[in-house]
């Protein structure tokens, strides 16, 4: 290995360090207060549902709120929707698969990576890993309910207040709230 | 070495410095061009993508196609294997992919329930690749078992993110039309020199693009369409990041590669005028493959017409169709990338 391949291996790792040691050690360590006195969100228990909201406009001349009845008493027992079981397994198995026949081509192929290439395949995975553990070290355990299109329906954080009428609903398989609302000038 | 034999002969500095003349040009409309498109794509994401897809999608779709046709060999022989499979493969793929959607419908699938599914179909489209590289590696003698543990990381890709790995398609098929440039220019390395600057420039670019797009207010109109374009980038897949940012990036990209193949394809990648068929191998094969390409070629000519009439009609609807059939178009360019990139393949067959 050349000195100057020495010293830039040797930097990209000290870079490494220095991104993903902090991350690690610090992972766990809560977020400071809002300065500006704004009360944070609560950070919801791993037993909180993940809820679909579905808004929708009507020619007709007041709101509904159509709830499925089973949601109406939250069902402490189920676990918020991640990776399914299938989903797990076959990426674990391909992911496995994958390391598996990816040392069997090195062995086979008797590659022997150049000195430069092993320095630049390093630093890349360095940086991605680095990177990648400095955005996602804090990343909740859970799913994050993603909030989807609903943030159109207050784009400018304006509170939308009004009345609907409450309708509870048979279970139709999906835990889905529908909120219809009046179309403007109705 | 060059400058040593320049300043010996003169004729030589004249030759090369015609060259550069004759590069410049092309270089400054090209970074004119994507210029012209961040600008746009910073200030106004959704006009942009809505006018890009309007003007651009149909012709490009036909240039392509006129492009591949081009660089199929008049007689397959040993190629036999690959050009049917990349055919066929490409065909079927975008059949199923385009029964996804009544599928998950009429089963009423929720999201997991849709997340396998389009994991099942990249699954499928992997396995697919793997044997276009398989196939075409025995053809050439060349290792292809590297493509195995390759595909097998691609589908656990899939698995544990399927909104991710279809985002991933969303964004690099843009990308995809870059090397293709980049291959055609490798006869003119000047210019492939000035494309390949421009090409280092588009991160710096797109930076730009995020920076104005970050901090802007969401794209305006709480419409469907503009709902539906903000989804196609990914916006309920990727929550967090703005909706503006994301329109943005995707249109620019979308845009490049448009001006690719619309305007730098045909005066690059063609050896002939595009409606000068008889530069088609599978063209002067035989009456019936004359027959067929002239059918696929003033078919889709006259897709481009109906497509045009279908955006001025109902365009929400028209591009929702036409981003669920052009995934014939995404499939079909992976073969031919595959056989770009191999060690002894190049879309030559002049």
């Amino acid at each position: 290995m050349t000195s100057n391949l020495r010293r830039i291996a040797i930097a990209t790792f000290c870079c490494a360090l220095w991104c993903v040691l902090p991350t690690a050690t610090g992972a766990d360590i809560a977020r400071p207060d809002n300065p500006n006195g704004a009360k944070s969100v609560p950070r919801p228990s791993r037993n909180d549902q993940l809820v679909t909201i579905e808004i929708e406009g009507t020619d007709g001349w007041q709101g509904y709120l159509y709830i499925p009845e089973s949601m109406l008493a939250v069902d402490a027992t189920s676990q918020p929707a991640g990776m399914s079981a299938a989903g797990t397994t076959i990426s674990g198995v391909a992911l496995s698969l994958s390391i598996v026949f990816g040392g069997l081509w090195l062995a086979k192929s008797r590659k022997r990576l150049g000195t430069q290439a092993t320095v630049t395949a390093a630093s890349i995975l360095i940086v991605l890993v680095g990177t990648a553990t400095y955005a996602l070290a804090n990343a909740s355990p859970y799913p994050l309910a993603n909030v989807g299109t609903l943030r159109k329906a207050a784009p400018n954080g304006d509170p939308l207040k009004g009345q609907v009428r409450l309708i509870k609903v048979a279970d139709d398989g999906e835990k889905k709230i529908r909120l219809v609302l009046p179309r403007e000038g109705t | 070495m060059s400058v040593a034999i320049e300043a010996i002969r003169p004729e030589a500095r004249a030759a090369n410095a015609g060259t550069r003349s004759g590069v410049a040009a092309p270089a400054a409309l090209a970074a004119a061009f994507v210029a012209a498109a961040a600008v746009a794509a910073a200030v106004a994401p959704v006009w942009l993508s809505i006018v890009a897809v309007f003007v651009f999608a149909g012709p490009h779709n036909w240039i392509e196609a006129r492009y591949f046709l081009a660089r199929l060999p008049g007689r397959w022989g040993r190629s036999r294997g690959f050009f049917s499979l990349a055919i066929g493969g490409s065909t079927a793929m975008t059949a199923l992919y385009v029964a996804m959607g009544p599928v998950a419908r009429a089963f009423e699938l929720g999201d997991a329930g849709a997340g396998a599914l389009i994991a099942t179909w990249a699954t499928l489209a992997i396995a697919w690749l793997v044997a276009i590289v398989a196939v075409l590696g025995r053809q050439v003698n060349g290792d292809w078992t590297w493509a195995v543990p390759v595909g097998l990381l691609a589908v656990a890709f899939a698995w544990w993110s399927p909104g991710l790995w279809w985002l991933g398609l969303v964004y690099g098929h843009p990308i995809v039309a870059l090397v293709f440039l980049d291959r055609e220019l490798r006869r003119r390395p000047n210019m492939r020199r000035a494309v390949r600057w421009l090409y280092a420039s588009l991160p710096v670019v797109l930076a730009g693009i995020w920076i104005a797009s970050a901090s802007g207010n969401s794209p305006a109109g709480l419409d469907g369409l503009t709902m539906r374009i903000a989804d196609h980038a990914g916006a309920t897949i990727l929550p967090s990041v703005p909706d503006r940012l994301l329109v943005a990036t995707h249109a620019f990209l979308e845009t490049v590669h448009y001006g690719v193949w619309v305007i730098a394809m045909p005066f690059i990648g063609f050896r002939s005028a595009p409606w000068r068929l008889s530069g088609v191998p599978l063209w002067r094969r035989s009456r019936i493959s004359a027959l067929a390409v002239t059918m696929i070629l003033a078919g889709g000519g006259v897709l481009v017409a109906v497509l045009w009439g279908a955006f001025a009609i109902d365009y929400g609807t028209t591009r929702d169709v036409y981003f669920t059939i052009a995934m014939l178009h995404v499939l079909v360019e992976a073969p031919f990338l595959v056989r770009l990139l191999s060690p002894r393949g190049a879309l030559d067959v002049s």
